[in-house]
């Protein structure tokens, strides 16, 4: 079956292709991304294709997503590849979506409900969904939703507790993302340890270049995550500041006039990494400088809260877990190639029966799934890339059977 | 004699101590009546000492106790600002009692002073750094409670007291994690309200809930007192809901709340024992309610896994422990008498 799957971030677009013969079966046919989608600025806009090991790169001006689903469509047909449907990311499900659902027109109208959630998001993701109905209309979609891993968190951890009328009137509470990930890792690591998945408690740390979280999860379900309602909140990510109290944002409203605007956009983009350290929003590029007198200091301070916000949130879910769990488990690009962040995160945490070997940790490969705890260490310590594409196509496989 | 002095919402509350016994009054401030009641009370008993409770002396304030004179008034006066509607009061209050009381000595008690060396990452907030350069940071509550109860453990314990976790048990709970003495991290944030919910207030929330109120016209008057004033048990349980109220009531709201709150100190309890690197001492401060050191005694049984063990004998304070002998963690209760606290200080 050859699936395209549509990804879209805020400008950007990646799509890819999968030929999948089975489970664990799949290579990539064609792959692309869209780059500067809707951007004004003086730089381009660019399409860059993939197609059996060969990159073009086309520079053209992309206005908006539509464009560039356009796009990718032409070179579908220019390649001549055939498709049996089409997958679509969708970030925030709100509580009208706790699985991936095939689009139809009560489908649609679902996610029409979900726009607001996340202003930033979803909007770009349902007029993908709708120009590639229209670009291949006899196609079947289907939507996995980032927020959908975690719809079964119990009250204790959803909750805001905010008034009942509130709480309804804009469906408040934790919602949780980077479920897709999660559901590859809650897959892939008990596989993997060879243990019982009815029977596994671990923490899994999706810390991404852009967007990181956290999840405890227990027996194949989340059972708590770092993000809330929106992406916002949680650990210390490259620009987004994470957990903040929310009265110091009230206060900064009322005493120094910011409006909401401008708080979102300093919250979404200007925080975390980048605002602590002032020159980058990468950690690699962070931990670079710290030798670099000019910008050692904030260098630091910045390294030193990113970590000790990632430890705090481990340690809060090694509780919420009961005390005992089977894994610690690091993923996506900063999770497999950063075996510092790693070795800070278990570095003290005897308490919980976490060591790591900081031998095998340095070796591990970012491209494969690595064992780093030493020998004497209770929990298993896992590095693992995660494969977000993967669960999109296992996902469609089971959503057409389940049709049939 | 000593006068020990504190103002909340407007009401001055002192209190009178002398051979470790005090007696509580208050009424709703005002400086005329003030001076008049202290000149009382000076006549039949002489005041030698007075102290006066500072709850936020911003990085203004570095000591617990400080002897107020010309030099150290003006420095309140430079805190008064941190939370206005308390602190000029009291600094207008210090005024008053040292013209009246001349031959007394003055003490400000301040609470924020306690965490005045928060290590910097863990004060600073994940915004542009301009904010930390304008005083933006984290501050904690109930710091002098903390300190004595820190004390107090220390003197109690043949063991060592290297990692401690302190809560204070209230409507408005709040934990500490101390590392050799000083606080390493505190679930307060800013201006009091940080991430933990309590009677009246929502603990840490998704920023983008303020943000979506926002699109729809909510006022941030309205959105402010909504997440301050109207919610945590308020909104869940309803009601009569303080922390002893909704551990009394036996209700699905009341449930909710406690379940709730429960795991809030959990998390939080889990986040400072990574955070310190280990565990050697839990603490709780709370009043001498059953229901509240049954709430201790079942967090502890959550710590289980680490070799605490929870007292199977009916807990006395006199001894003010909640573990077992067999434990490897040992556990306090302390009664919290504000005034006591306070004069233990002076």
């Amino acid at each position: 079956m050859q699936i395209l799957v549509f990804n879209g971030g805020s400008s950007s677009l990646i799509y890819e292709i999968f030929d999948v013969k089975g489970p664990d079966k799949f290579n990539i046919i064609l792959r692309g991304k869209a780059h500067r989608v809707g951007v004004k600025g003086t730089k381009e806009s660019y399409i860059e294709n993939n197609f059996q090991g060969k990159t073009e790169k086309t520079v053209i001006h992309i206005p908006d997503h539509k464009a560039a689903v356009v796009l990718a469509s032409y070179y579908i047909r220019k390649y001549n590849i055939k498709i049996d449907c089409i997958g679509n990311r969708f970030v925030h499900g709100g509580t009208y979506f706790k699985k991936s659902a095939l689009i139809n027109k009560d489908s649609l109208k679902k996610l029409e409900a979900c726009l607001s959630l996340a202003p930033l998001h979803n909007p770009i993701s349902l007029s993908i969904i709708k120009e590639a109905g229209k670009l291949f209309p006899s196609v079947p979609q289907y939507v996995v939703f980032d927020s959908a891993f975690h719809a079964h968190i119990p009250l204790r951890a959803y909750l805001y507790s905010l008034p009942k009328a509130i709480r309804d009137k804009y469906q408040f509470r934790k919602y949780g993302f980077h479920g897709i990930s999660y559901t590859y890792i809650s897959k892939k690591i008990p596989e993997f340890l060879r243990s019982d998945p009815k029977k596994f408690k671990m923490i899994a740390c999706h810390l991404g270049t852009g967007g990181a979280s956290v999840a405890a999860i227990k027996n194949g379900l989340s059972i708590d995550t770092s993000m809330g309602f929106s992406p916002l909140s949680g650990l210390i990510m490259s620009t987004r500041s994470g957990d903040i109290d929310p009265m110091l944002i009230l206060y900064l409203m009322k005493e120094s006039g910011y409006s909401a605007e401008n708080l979102i956009e300093l919250l979404n983009k200007k925080s975390g990494l980048l605002g602590i350290s002032g020159f980058s929003s990468d950690i690699t590029d962070i931990m670079e400088r710290i030798s670099n007198k000019k910008f050692q200091k904030r260098a630091i301070l910045a390294l030193n809260m990113y970590l000790y916000r990632l430890k705090k949130y481990i340690g809060s879910y090694i509780l919420a877990l009961g005390g005992k769990i089977d894994a610690l488990v690091f993923t996506d690009d900063v999770g497999v190639n950063n075996p510092f962040v790693r070795e800070a995160a278990c570095k003290d945490m005897a308490w919980a029966g976490i060591a790591i070997d900081k031998e095998k940790n340095k070796r591990a490969s970012s491209l494969g799934i690595s064992l780093i705890n030493s020998f004497s260490s209770k929990v298993k310590v896992v590095s693992v890339p995660t494969q977000e594409e993967y669960i999109i196509c296992l996902e469609g496989m089971r959503i057409l059977e389940e049709k049939e | 004699m000593t006068l020990l002095l504190d103002i909340k919402s407007g009401l001055l509350k002192y209190c009178l101590f002398e051979d470790g016994k005090c007696t509580e009054r208050k009424f709703t401030y005002d400086p005329i009546e003030a001076r008049h009641k202290f000149r009382v009370i000076n006549k039949t008993k002489k005041i030698d000492t007075v102290g006066y409770r500072f709850a936020h002396g911003g990085d203004v304030i570095s000591e617990a106790a400080m002897l107020i004179n010309v030099d150290t008034l003006l420095k309140i006066k430079k805190a008064n600002k941190f939370c206005p509607e308390r602190n000029t009061i009291i600094y207008n209050e210090i005024k008053n009692c040292m013209q009246i009381l001349p031959d007394a000595q003055h003490i400000l008690l301040c609470d924020s002073a306690f965490y005045i060396n928060l290590p910097e990452h863990v004060r600073t907030y994940a915004l542009p750094y301009e904010f930390a350069k304008r005083g933006i940071r984290r501050y904690g509550r109930q710091g002098l409670t903390h300190q004595w109860a820190y004390e107090k453990a220390k003197k109690l314990s043949s063991r060592q007291m290297h990692n401690v976790i302190s809560i204070f048990l209230d409507d408005y709970t709040n934990i500490v994690a101390i590392k050799d003495g000083m606080p390493l991290d505190v679930s307060d944030g800013f201006a009091g309200e940080g991430s933990l919910v309590s009677k009246t207030y929502c603990g840490g929330i998704d920023l983008s809930v303020i943000f979506q109120m926002l699109s729809r016209g909510e006022s941030v008057e309205k959105i402010n007192s909504l997440l301050a004033k109207k919610s945590g048990f308020k909104a869940m349980a309803g009601g009569k809901c303080g922390l002893k109220d909704i551990f009394r009531r036996k209700d699905p709201k009341a449930n909710m709340a406690k379940e709730v709150y429960f795991y809030n100190i959990l998390k939080h309890v889990g986040a400072y024992i990574a955070a310190l690197g280990g565990l050697d001492a839990v603490i709780f401060v709370g009043e001498k309610k059953k229901e509240l050191i049954d709430l201790s005694l079942e967090i502890i049984s959550e710590l289980s896994f680490m070799g605490l063990k929870e007292k199977t004998s009916a807990v006395s304070l006199k001894n003010c422990l909640l573990t077992s002998k067999k434990s490897k963690i040992d556990s306090y209760y302390f009664e919290f008498n504000k005034w006591n606290i306070m004069a233990e200080f002076i």
